[in-house]
């Protein structure tokens, strides 16, 4: 594989450059390269320059998928361990910027980073903590609870 | 002052906040993602949770109805027929066939829910999986002419149609690759084992051994 460099650039004008193996990693840029094969400066225009360092030090991990089994625990330990860096705020910018540059690992490994947070809380910390104003009346929030009685037994248990 | 005044002010608080504070605040906000990634966020959740986020917020009352994948634990139901009346009410909300994977949880009483089945596979599902937690005993679901036109065999000439007439039966272990059985062309009785083979072979997503049977054979 040549090692032929890419420049990226986020929408703040900070640049980046990186193998080609690990910009094709960014789908968006690879669906470029496809088309064009001489670009060599890629400007990305919805992604900021701090997040856009966050998703091409994942790809950078992420660029060798080797099949073994020990190459994919000690990946997933990683993974753990590079989510567990950020705050809610900067995990709705990565998402964003994942589902964006369409990198599916990173999109469903924040995905998972959220759904496991979300399972760990009750509705009324979820409000607090994503930001969710409650814009039900208590009559629209007991019937919605109503519609799917069986979902909410242990819902509004407290969890450790 | 009664309830309702009360929540008419915690609506017009939200609503004055919301303007205070404005974007800074908006930034840590998970109502800004759009639609597809909630559901995306959805899916990693069991139906049951994900069901339950409704309560959060009036857009968040149906965002899970769109999620592609359903997983119904029937031991979370206070009976049969609510989950049986739950499943059918998901599948009304579906004006278009978004649902890619099934998976139904249950115990003796599969029979009940092979009608909620045999409408889930008219949905182009990819992955369809019955897990019998207290033993083994077969469904079948039979395929007729509507379900086997929205079976798919991606990468294959092989069509859903030619599996009218048979029904889909599932057990509850998985063959182990060496020990799965062989289609081969010629052999008409081969065909027992069709969906299964196919499924494995295109990555049709097939995580339990289903398998298609003529319904002469069904008795072995």
């Amino acid at each position: 594989m040549s090692s032929n460099k890419i420049v990226l650039t986020s929408s703040d004008g900070e640049s980046f450059e990186v193998e080609e193996v690990v910009a094709r990693k960014l789908q968006i840029v690879g669906h470029m390269l496809e088309d064009d094969c001489v670009i060599n400066e890629i400007p990305l225009q919805n992604v900021t320059g701090d997040i856009l360092s966050m998703v091409i030090e994942y790809c950078k991990t992420h660029v060798d998928e080797e099949e073994s089994e020990e190459a994919q625990t000690k990946l997933k330990t990683w993974d753990e361990e590079f989510m567990k860096k950020f705050d809610i705020k900067t995990l709705l910018q990565i998402i964003l910027a994942a589902n964006y540059l369409n990198v599916k690992g990173l999109l469903d490994l924040v995905s998972q980073t959220i759904a496991d947070t979300i399972k760990d809380y009750t509705p009324e910390q979820i409000r607090e903590v994503f930001g969710v104003e409650n814009d039900y009346t208590e009559e629209e929030e007991a019937e919605v609870r109503k519609e799917n009685a069986w979902a909410f037994d242990e819902a509004d248990t407290p969890k450790p | 002052m009664n309830d309702l005044s009360l929540s008419d002010l915690k609506k017009s608080r939200n609503q004055f906040l919301e303007k205070k504070l404005g974007i800074s605040r908006g930034e840590d906000r998970i109502s800004l993602l759009p639609e597809s990634l909630l559901c995306h966020i959805l899916s990693f959740l069991t139906t049951g949770e994900a069901v339950w986020t409704s309560v959060l917020s009036s857009r968040w009352r149906t965002l899970w109805q769109w999620v592609p994948r359903l997983e119904v634990d029937t031991f979370e139901f206070p009976n049969h027929k609510a989950c049986v009346d739950f499943i059918n009410k998901f599948l009304n909300c579906q004006i278009e066939f978004y649902l890619r994977e099934f998976k139904l949880i249950t115990g003796n009483h599969v029979s009940r829910y092979e009608p909620c089945l045999s409408r889930v596979i008219k949905h182009k599902i990819q992955h369809l999986q019955v897990d019998n937690k207290l033993g083994f005993r077969n469904i079948k679901i039979p395929l007729n002419q509507s379900v086997c036109e929205n079976l798919t065999f991606p990468n294959s000439s092989f069509e859903g149609k030619h599996l009218c007439g048979h029904y889909l039966l599932h057990c509850q272990q998985e063959v182990p690759a060496n020990k799965r059985p062989r289609t081969t062309e010629s052999d008409s009785d081969s065909d027992i084992a069709l969906d299964f083979s196919y499924g494995v072979a295109l990555g049709f997503g097939l995580s339990l051994v289903v398998v298609a049977f003529r319904q002469q054979l069904f008795s072995f």
